[in-house]
């Protein structure tokens, strides 16, 4: 007899309380295979990790050569505070001139007083002459007081002050109508004091923070 | 015969007795803190406290006779033991409030204060007040006469009320009122600041006035807790080491184009609005190159101009910012006012009516001038024959706080809710008139009206800011208002690209200016194709400086108007010439197929427009050239090389073939041009050397211009031979201020004839291997850490070395947290280090973060990663 027949008409099986406990049992097992395995990868703090997203600015026109400004959004901003940021992007040098980092809209704290806590738009460190020759611009924020004027969490704010800095490029001569250029992020990383160690830093390297990059489409 | 001598000797010695302290007086045998505070009374400092010099053998008595230049009565002598301070000639009046802990002993007093000139001393106000010493928060038990200086000392007078002390924390001759702190190291840090030739630019960095207000205001508690005096002092500290923050906005381009533009456009400044007094302004603040006699020559033109009209320049009669803008352009060259062709040019600042005749830019800019220079104000009545006030009186005379007061009273809808800004007529604000008054008041932001018409000034400023982080003015948004702010907000210590009041939808004034920059220099008044767009003078002179302020800002310097460095002499450094050296291993193994790297470096590389570079190595014929490689650091150009066995000479060029310029980024020497790999064609003997140099070096423009000649006579490198090659170089010795201890001594030892990454000891201690430096030597590099006191002959002996069994430690210079990536978190776990909120205390930990090779573990490193990180800047361990 076909087994598979024969556990379907067993009597274990024909009690319908039976059939519910043993399909229930099968989903929990499978479940903890699962967990197993995404703990296992990791994958579970890569999952709830925060995400910093290159925004894929609209297509541009073959023969534009305004700026085009490639926002970098973060997702969310734990309750931690963050003196140093840093950010790898590659780029088709070929294709593409970078022309600088220009201000976000997430704040810093500012040259607060014990009576008034003020923020800051810090405009990050970048050299725009080095990442042309390179094809990757490496862009970083450091507060070297270590803390006075780190990122914190009252300087962000989802949909108004979620963007951590703004890159510029242009297209060059040789682009080409259909071609699409990738704005891959290569390493990130919003940095806290002693992060590596405690995993607070939200970094791509150490799957605490995702990365989704971008890309500009010429028409 | 006898008898004369002897006199002659005894002349002698009388002379030298005189003369003895003379030369004594020459130098200062250091320096000490004083101050002179009057709390018992709640009146704060009578003399603030400041670094005194004195004299081999000097007491505080002495010391204090020479700060308070004889205001005070004494008995006995300043020169002996018997000196008592009876009472001091206030110099300043006084109101008295006397806190409340005291007068619960005393019971009430009459608290009348005193006018400047009168005395404050013992038995005033209570039968057993008085003065008081200390000298290092020790209450002295004997006169100040008889307490010698030492360098560093603290010395504070205090007037006492209650309890001959007592009231002062003091145990002398009663119980003390309360448990005193010890506040002689905030007030020594209090002193620096206000003896430092630089305090205003001190003050005017991020965090440092409030902190040093805070200072102020716990000095002068007389029961501040000793927790509140560490934590003011820390705050103070950390706010002045604090540099200026890493990013901003990049103007180099624009402003060095535009002041050529000026420069180019005016080759011959004289006294006016336009090409005149804020061209020379410009080019002075930022240090622009201009041809000789630029300056000279402009100053001559004044002085002849101030002469022929007998003091009286042109247009001045109604407009006494002729003057002022006269006076601010004289600053900026460090040229004295006060003597022009013998006229005193601020005299004509002197009167109010005068100086307010043209409304408030009248006054406004007379603070700003006389400020330049912290100018004394001269008599009105005793300059009125020179200026032709004959008909002033005392009453007209200017005080700086007449002229504040005047702009204070000007304030919109002063003293209501709506109160803040100002304009030239009517009620908004308007940014060119607000931001100069903010210029003007900006040194005297410590006084309290001030203080609040600034935060209202600023917070106007803020608001009528424009989304595109521009100003409008009269109808138009033009570059001269953002100027104006961008001047006004640096004065005040706000950056103005990152302040968050002033940046509006990613946009801020800075930004906002140099989308008025028209393109090879110069700006343009507004934007768009019509009237007025293009460059324009007017717009171009207020658009330079104000970028030159914001220079100034992020580099740290004094703010525009404060031109007091301009008179300050300071030599420049002699240029450094630019010759090449050559660095490599000083001893290789002999063996045949030994292979190294010759690294080729420039003291210091001209500017100019090169299109070619050239040059060409001896190299020994024991040698063979395996390759040649161009330095990251050089651009524009490719490069190629051939060596001629046959001569022994290796021939290079680095150019591109569209002639474009070449030349070379970053901006630290000695910068390297190449690398020469080279191998050892047979065996050596150990006695023989072999010496590689460079024949000659040049930079060519075109071929009718003489080449750029490098000196090559200092390159040259002697190889040895020897069984192992050992070559040694010193990287750092630490000093034991920041993480790296005082005995600790890093070298660099190049090893050929060993296995790379081998473990390796020395006298037991565990060598590190360094692959980057091994790459860049072409042969295994390892650091030893070792004692200040080891001989380098022992360090150079191979048999003191001794491969281990297990692999060697390996150092990757900036990578702190290990992950092989060296970005943000490696410059904070830097900061982190130095800030002691996390620790460095291993030899590979302190081989890691110490990346600029110095003898600390400071920000220092922090920045030299993130400029290795975001231009590629090679650390500088890997070039030592």
């Amino acid at each position: 007899m076909d087994p598979i027949k024969s556990l379907r008409e067993s009597a274990f099986l024909q009690n319908k309380r039976n059939r519910i406990l043993l399909i229930a049992a099968g989903l929990l097992f499978a479940a903890i295979i699962i967990m197993m395995i995404l703990l296992m990868g990791g994958a579970t703090e890569k999952l709830f990790a925060p995400s910093l997203t290159l925004l894929s600015p609209a297509p541009v026109a073959v023969d534009n050569r305004d700026e085009i400004n490639v926002d970098v959004l973060l997702s969310d901003l734990p309750d931690r505070v963050y003196p140093a940021a840093s950010l790898s992007v590659r780029f088709d040098k070929n294709k593409l001139e970078f022309l600088g980092a220009r201000q976000g809209t997430m704040m810093t704290l500012g040259d607060s007083t014990q009576e008034e806590v003020t923020y800051n738009i810090p405009i990050w460190k970048s050299d725009a002459a080095f990442a042309n020759q390179t094809g990757e611009l490496n862009t970083m924020y450091l507060d070297v007081t270590g803390g006075k004027f780190a990122y914190v969490r009252e300087g962000f704010q989802k949909d108004e002050k979620d963007i951590l800095l703004r890159l510029r490029f242009r297209l060059r001569d040789s682009a080409q109508v259909g071609e699409i250029y990738d704005i891959t992020v290569t390493d990130a990383v919003i940095a806290t004091i002693g992060g590596a160690e405690t995993r607070t830093s939200l970094a791509t390297a150490m799957r605490t923070l995702k990365a989704y990059s971008a890309k500009i489409v010429v028409q | 015969m006898k008898k004369k001598f002897l006199s002659v000797l005894l002349v002698l010695s009388l002379v030298l007795s005189f003369a003895g302290p003379a030369f004594a007086q020459d130098a200062p045998a250091g320096y000490v803190t004083v101050s002179v505070d009057i709390n018992t009374l709640g009146n704060g400092f009578l003399y603030e406290p400041v670094q005194v010099p004195f004299y081999e053998g000097e007491s505080f008595a002495q010391i204090t006779d020479r700060l308070l230049d004889g205001k005070y009565e004494n008995s006995g002598s300043v020169d002996d033991g018997t000196f008592y301070m009876e009472t001091v000639i206030l110099p300043r009046a006084i109101t008295v409030n006397i806190p409340q802990f005291i007068l619960d002993e005393t019971g009430p007093l009459d608290q009348t204060g005193k006018a400047e000139g009168e005395t404050l001393g013992q038995f005033d106000y209570y039968g057993m007040s008085g003065w008081m010493i200390t000298v290092n928060n020790t209450y002295i038990d004997r006169s100040a006469g008889a307490v010698y200086a030492q360098n560093g000392d603290v010395c504070r007078w205090q007037f006492t009320v209650y309890g001959y002390g007592a009231d002062l924390g003091s145990s002398f001759m009663s119980d003390p009122m309360y448990e005193r702190a010890d506040k002689d190291a905030l007030t020594a840090k209090v002193a620096q600041i206000n003896s430092a030739p630089n305090k205003a630019e001190l003050l005017a960095k991020s965090g440092v006035q409030s902190a040093y207000d805070a200072a102020y205001t716990v000095l002068g508690n007389l029961r501040a807790e000793q927790s509140a005096v560490d934590s003011v002092l820390t705050a103070l500290n950390t706010a002045l080491q604090a540099q200026p923050p890493a990013s901003s906005v990049d103007i180099s381009i624009h402003l060095s184009t535009t002041l050529d533009y000026m420069l180019g456009t005016v080759p011959a400044p004289a006294f006016g609005t336009g090409g005149g007094e804020w061209t020379v302004l410009s080019l002075a603040r930022a240090g622009h190159a201009v041809p000789e006699g630029y300056f000279e020559d402009y100053y001559g033109r004044i002085e002849d101009v101030v002469t022929e009209n007998n003091g009286i320049l042109p247009s001045s009669s109604s407009k006494k910012t002729e003057y002022s803008r006269l006076i601010m352009a004289l600053s900026s060259l460090g040229r004295d006012s006060t003597d022009v062709g013998g006229y005193d040019l601020t005299a004509w600042l002197s009167s109010m009516p005068q100086v307010q005749k043209q409304g408030i830019n009248g006054p406004v800019f007379a603070l700003i001038a006389l400020d330049t220079n912290g100018y004394d104000i001269p008599d009105v009545l005793a300059t009125a024959a020179m200026t032709g006030y004959s008909t002033a009186t005392a009453a007209d005379q200017v005080t700086r706080q007449r002229l504040i007061d005047y702009i204070l009273d000007r304030e919109i809808k002063k003293g209501t809710d709506d109160a803040g800004g100002f304009a030239l007529s009517g009620t908004t604000p308007d940014p060119d008139m607000t931001a100069m008054v903010l210029q003007a008041l900006a040194p005297y932001r410590s006084q309290p009206a001030v203080a609040g018409v600034i935060t209202r000034a600023v917070t106007a400023l803020s608001a009528i800011q424009r989304t595109d982080g521009g100003y409008a003015s009269w109808g138009s948004v033009n570059a001269e208002s953002i100027a104006q702010v961008i001047v006004a907000l640096t004065a005040l210590g706000v950056d103005p690209a990152t302040d968050s009041r002033f940046v509006k939808e990613g946009n801020n004034p800075v930004t906002a200016l140099l989308r008025f920059y028209v393109e090879g220099g110069g700006f343009a008044h507004i934007l768009g194709s019509g009237a007025g767009s293009g460059v324009n003078g007017m717009a171009t002179d207020q658009s330079a400086y104000a970028l030159v302020a914001y220079d100034r800002f992020v580099k740290g310097k004094n703010s525009l108007y404060n031109m007091t460095d301009a008179f300050t002499s300071t030599e420049e450094p002699p240029e450094q010439a630019a010759s090449i050296i050559l660095e490599g291993p000083g001893q290789i193994t002999g063996k045949a197929g030994t292979a190294f790297n010759v690294l080729v470096k420039t003291k210091a590389f001209p500017e100019g427009n090169f299109k070619l570079m050239d040059g060409l190595l001896n190299i020994p014929d024991a040698f063979s050239v395996e390759n040649v490689a161009a330095s990251d650091r050089l651009n524009g150009g490719a490069l190629s090389w051939n060596y001629n066995a046959a001569d022994k000479k290796l021939r290079f060029v680095y150019t591109n073939s569209s002639l474009e310029n070449i030349g070379i980024s970053g901006t630290s020497f000695p910068a390297e041009l190449l690398t020469v790999t080279l191998k050892l064609k047979s065996d050596m003997d150990e006695a023989s050397a072999a010496t590689v140099s460079v024949g000659g070096l040049t930079l060519k423009e075109k071929s009718d211009a003489a080449a750029f000649v490098f000196d090559v006579a200092q390159a040259a490198l002697s190889v040895a031979f020897s069984t192992v090659g050992v070559s040694v170089r010193e990287l750092f010795t630490g000093d034991g201020v920041d993480l790296i201890p005082a005995d600790k001594r890093a070298v660099a030892v190049t090893f050929s004839g060993i296995p790379a990454g081998s473990g390796l000891d020395y006298k037991g201690a565990e060598l590190i291997f360094s692959p980057e430096m091994t790459a860049k030597q072409g042969a295994n590099t390892y650091v030893l850490f070792t004692v200040p006191t080891e001989a380098a002959e022992e360090l150079q002996k191979a048999e003191n070395y001794h491969l281990q069994g297990a692999a060697a430690s390996v150092v990757a210079f900036g990578d702190t947290d290990g992950n092989s990536v060296i970005n943000a978190q490696d410059a904070l776990d830097m900061i982190s280090a130095w800030l002691r909120k996390t620790s460095v205390s291993t030899d590979l930990q302190i081989l890691t973060y110490n990346v600029t090779s110095d003898a600390r573990i400071n920000t220092f490193d922090a920045l030299a990663i993130l400029e290795h990180y975001v231009s590629g800047a090679e650390l500088a361990i890997l070039s030592r």
